[in-house]
């Protein structure tokens, strides 16, 4: 690659949306560069204005009304000022596009061949069909898609998740651009898959000499694949660098705190528990006194007691429809799981799409019933106990969901959306319910005033605040978390996560968390299973799991995980590279 | 990948097998309506025959009838002559004179004193060329209307269209038609007036003839088709695969035409069959108001007339053309939407 100047360089870009409240920047003043070959990374949480930074890069604004000053050059053109029929040209073929949720990014009524084909032929119009069928063959082979002459007729929901985003990925390379833009290419897929996919662009930029443009909203994504990074929020670079640089020695304040807030995989609990009770102190201490309520030692003395809950060789099944003539098929979703959980602990379930987790937890809950094994609650046998003997029991355990956006009813405000469960378990004096709530949504770090707010007046992490008010208000013995921050902001996710700490000392709750993210389980959890296609692969204490595994899985798993530092990001690369050789010789 | 031969037939027997189940209980249903109900509500076997021998007639009369038709017999037997008329077609004996009734036998009209299947065949090329014609018009039309306005939005043709589109669902064929024959026929004297001719006898005069019932009926439908293109082209131009084929580099036509278009005519082509199969069994305003000596012109007259005969016989019919068009349908269905499981 011996081209002088940036492939793509960004000069003062400014992108500003007119509503009816008056135009919002969403980009001020952008700039940047990559040269040829090169990789940055663009990370910043939720309206940073990344987003719409990579959709300007592919001219896709033009057609709605956002207003764009500045200047954007890729492989020399001015994408800014470029008719649409230049435009046009230039996209897919000088730049090329890779998008968040590969389930959602291929033509489902069109075979990927032709999807592919039709990326070439654009180009190429003289192309013959067969010569685009070969590229075809050859791109998807490329992105490893196993048997890809056979595969190129299939339809795109006849691909996994992260098969599709490999097709993405082939459909980008047709016309071999100068640079690929992948914007969030990950967020939807499973570590495991999310760590393929990220070693594949890696590979990719160094065989095929293009370079790459990584957006994210996780450092740890980015860290390990890119040269040069932009921190951006609110529309500005706050931070920009070479990646080693920026994540060792931070300069910004915002880039300092949110490396702080992303959760990493070789920080115990014991670690995260003390220094969140060591913030707590400090920060009552700098307000005045306040009283911090001593930690809530489970009978300290390791004599644990009886389990509050104990879950004996539970398995689940369904029925698939399906089969000829509308025969059904069984799947067992769990296949033999116990454990015991004692009051005032944390257990972590870990595991991939898949894995059975979800459907645990609405089985311990009771949502499901048990097609075998034993469900014991706070002494009660609750495994096959009917709907109307389970309702007393339904206020000890609580659930808070993953997605904060659908797991609120928008047609209720708050403070009858936490209410209702008091009013349901027969509280009737309607004072009694408002004086709760609001205690409530103080202790969560709402405002009282909040209690006639709907639910779209909040962001992410304040809804998951809610839902955290609306699990609490039964005083409940057990919490089951099912992928409670997954859908948030690190910053937010690292706030609620503290929520949760504190309410667990404060209360002396019960939780199992459920979730995918591996850094996240280990902070929270005194001890965790991990899950595999509804079995339990290993469990026990955290942090005996997370430093020395016992199983091939989890090994895998740890090895997949994104991590913060560049250098041994790309050592668990190369460590992914080897076990993979070493499965195909 | 295309499923394999033995599936996809597989598919179509299972579909046929459905639509046939369905065929059978609408028989059954329809048997229960004309037969049941009324024994239920106490008509007498004399007085049904009444409703099936035709204007007054006499004690003899109806004793024949009833005896001819079963009607005091078991409902239980008369369900079995019922079906076997209808699958093997039987013969009506009146004193010397013997009336064949062929195959689908659906019964014998004493109003016009012919079998009524006979009858509703005479129909049907006039129903046939009124639905079909209709159908390719508000079908091409609609959608027509429907992708311009949602690529359009907001536009002044898009504020237009949808305008007319409402006041076109909301106006009743009456009125349109009485409308359009007042100006385009007398006032104008555009077209002459509409008077059914065979195609195969004269295809300039049949077209001439049902120009105007098309458009009428299709204004009708076409404007319920643009109001469900547009929604339809609006949430898939939405959609993420569609942002992916601009990324590729697509020209505008390509994108609405070839990756927005399909899927929003998926459920189009739905409520497509069903509007067909309705609208073949009889489009009785529409007939009535052009003249048209159609399937559903008849089926009023013989409401009115109280021919009973005719009326069952309209009814099955109809709910044959609604089972063979869904089936259609559904036979369509996997070709234009790969994701439906052809297994299931």
């Amino acid at each position: 690659m011996a081209t002088t100047g940036p492939v793509v360089r960004v000069d003062d870009l400014r992108v500003t949306f007119p509503t009816m409240d008056g135009d919002v920047q969403a980009v001020k003043g952008l700039s940047f560069e990559v040269p040829a070959g090169g990789a940055l990374g663009i990370v910043g949480e939720s309206g940073s204005g990344k987003s719409v930074t990579s959709l300007a890069l592919m001219g896709l604004h033009r057609g709605s009304r956002a207003k764009i000053t500045g200047a954007i050059e890729v492989a020399g053109k001015n994408v800014v000022t470029a008719s649409d029929k230049e435009l046009r040209r230039m996209r897919g073929n000088d730049i090329a596009m890779v998008f968040q949720d590969p389930m959602q990014s291929l033509h489902p009524q069109y075979t990927i061949g032709n999807q592919l084909v039709e990326a070439y032929k654009i180009h190429n119009p003289k192309a013959s069909k067969d010569a685009a069928l070969k590229k075809a063959v050859e791109a998807l082979d490329r992105v490893g898609i196993p048997q890809p002459e056979k595969r190129v007729n299939s339809y795109p929901h006849e691909f996994s998740g992260g098969m599709r985003q490999r097709v993405v990925i082939a459909m980008g390379l047709m016309c071999d651009p100068k640079v690929l833009l992948a914007d969030e290419p990950t967020t939807a897929l499973d570590v495991t898959v999310q760590a393929q996919v990220l070693d594949l662009l890696d590979e990719l930029r160094r065989d095929l000499g293009m370079a790459l443009i990584l957006v994210s909203h996780d450092l740890a994504v980015v860290a390990g694949s890119v040269d040069e990074v932009v921190v951006m929020r609110h529309g500005e670079a706050v931070e920009r660098g070479d990646v080693r640089t920026v994540l060792s020695a931070p300069e910004h304040p915002y880039t300092q705190a949110l490396l702080a807030a992303v959760p990493r995989v070789e920080v115990s609990r014991a670690q995260r528990r003390a220094q969140d009770r060591a913030d707590r102190v400090a920060k009552a201490g700098a307000e005045g006194g306040g009283t911090v309520p001593a930690a809530f030692a489970p009978s300290a003395d390791g004599g644990r007691g009886e389990p509050l809950l104990s879950v004996r060789d539970v398995a689940q099944r369904f029925k698939v429809r399906g089969g000829a003539w509308g025969r059904s098929t069984d799947f067992w979703a769990v296949k033999g799981v116990s454990f015991d959980l004692y009051r005032g602990e944390t257990l972590g379930v870990v595991g991939e799409s898949g894995s059975g987790k979800s459907t645990l937890s609405r089985t311990v809950m009771r949502l499901l019933e048990p097609t075998r094994g034993r469900v014991v609650f706070d002494g009660r046998d609750i495994t096959h106990m009917k709907e109307r003997e389970l309702r007393p029991l339904r206020r000890d355990v609580q659930m808070v969901f993953q997605s904060p956006y659908s797991s609120l009813n928008p047609r209720l405000t708050v403070g009858d959306a936490i209410g209702t469960a008091l009013r349901v378990q027969g509280e009737k004096d309607t004072r009694k319910i408002r004086v709760r709530v609001q205690e409530l949504l103080e202790r969560v770090g709402l405002e009282p005033g909040h209690y006639n707010r709907f639910p779209h007046a909040f962001s992410g992490g304040q809804r998951q605040r809610i839902a955290i008010a609306r699990a609490l208000i039964l005083k409940p013995k057990l919490i089951i978390c099912d992928e409670p921050v997954s859908a948030l902001d690190v910053s937010t996710q690292d706030q609620v996560l503290r929520l949760l700490s504190e309410l667990q000392d404060d209360f002396g709750l019960t939780y199992i968390f459920v979730a995918h993210d591996l850094a996240v389980v280990r902070q929270v959890s005194d001890r965790v299973l991990v899950m595999r296609k509804g079995e339990v692969v290993e469990s026990g204490d955290s942090d005996s799991v997370y430093e020395n595994p016992q199983s091939e899985y989890t090994r895998q798993l740890l090895a997949a995980a994104p991590v913060l530092d560049p250098d041994e990001a790309r050592r668990h690369r190369a460590e992914r590279e080897m076990l993979r050789a070493g499965r195909v010789a | 990948m295309p499923p394999p031969l033995t599936e996809m037939l597989n598919y179509i027997l299972r579909r046929l097998g459905a639509g046939l189940l369905l065929l059978a209980v609408v028989t059954a249903v329809t048997f229960w309506i004309f037969f049941v109900l009324p024994k239920w509500a106490g008509v007498t076997p004399r007085g049904m025959a009444a409703l099936y021998v035709g204007k007054a007639p006499t004690p003899e009369a109806l004793d024949a009838t009833v005896e001819r038709l079963g009607l005091d017999q078991p409902v239980v037997v008369q369900f079995f002559n019922f079906v076997k008329d209808l699958i093997f077609g039987t013969e009506y004996v009146f004193g010397r004179e013997t009336v064949e009734c062929a195959a689908p036998c659906l019964g014998y009209s004493f109003t016009t004193n012919s079998p009524v299947l006979e009858q509703l065949l005479s129909r049907l090329p006039v129903t046939v060329s009124l639905a079909l014609g209709a159908a390719v018009i508000w079908l091409i039309g609609g959608v027509a209307v429907g992708v311009l306005s949602a690529v359009r939005k907001g536009s002044l043709f898009d504020r237009l269209a949808m305008g007319t589109a409402l006041v076109g669902v909301s106006l009743p064929i009456y009125f349109t038609g009485l409308l359009a024959l007042a100006f385009v026929v007398h006032s104008w004297k555009l077209l002459p007036v509409p008077r059914y001719v065979p195609l195969a006898e004269d295809p300039g005069a049949w077209f001439t003839a049902m120009i105007l019932p098309w458009i009428t009926l299709a204004f009708l439908h076409a404007a319920q088709y643009a109001r469900q293109t547009r929604a339809g082209m609006l949430e898939v131009l939405g959609e993420d695969y569609i942002r992916t084929a601009r990324a590729k580099g697509l020209s505008e036509r390509k994108v609405i035409f070839k990756h927005a278009l399909r899927p929003a005519l998926t459920p189009i082509l739905t409520i497509f069959g069903l509007d067909v199969g309705l609208v073949l069994g009889g489009a009785v305003l529409t007939e009535k108001v052009f003249s048209l000596k159609g399937i559903g012109a008849y089926a009023i007259d013989a409401i009115i007339g109280k021919d009973l005969p005719v009326v069952l016989g309209v009814t099955l019919l109809g709910a044959v053309f609604i089972v063979i068009c869904n089936l259609v349908v559904d036979l369509l269905y996997p070709l234009v939407d790969p994701r439906v499981r052809i297994a299931a």
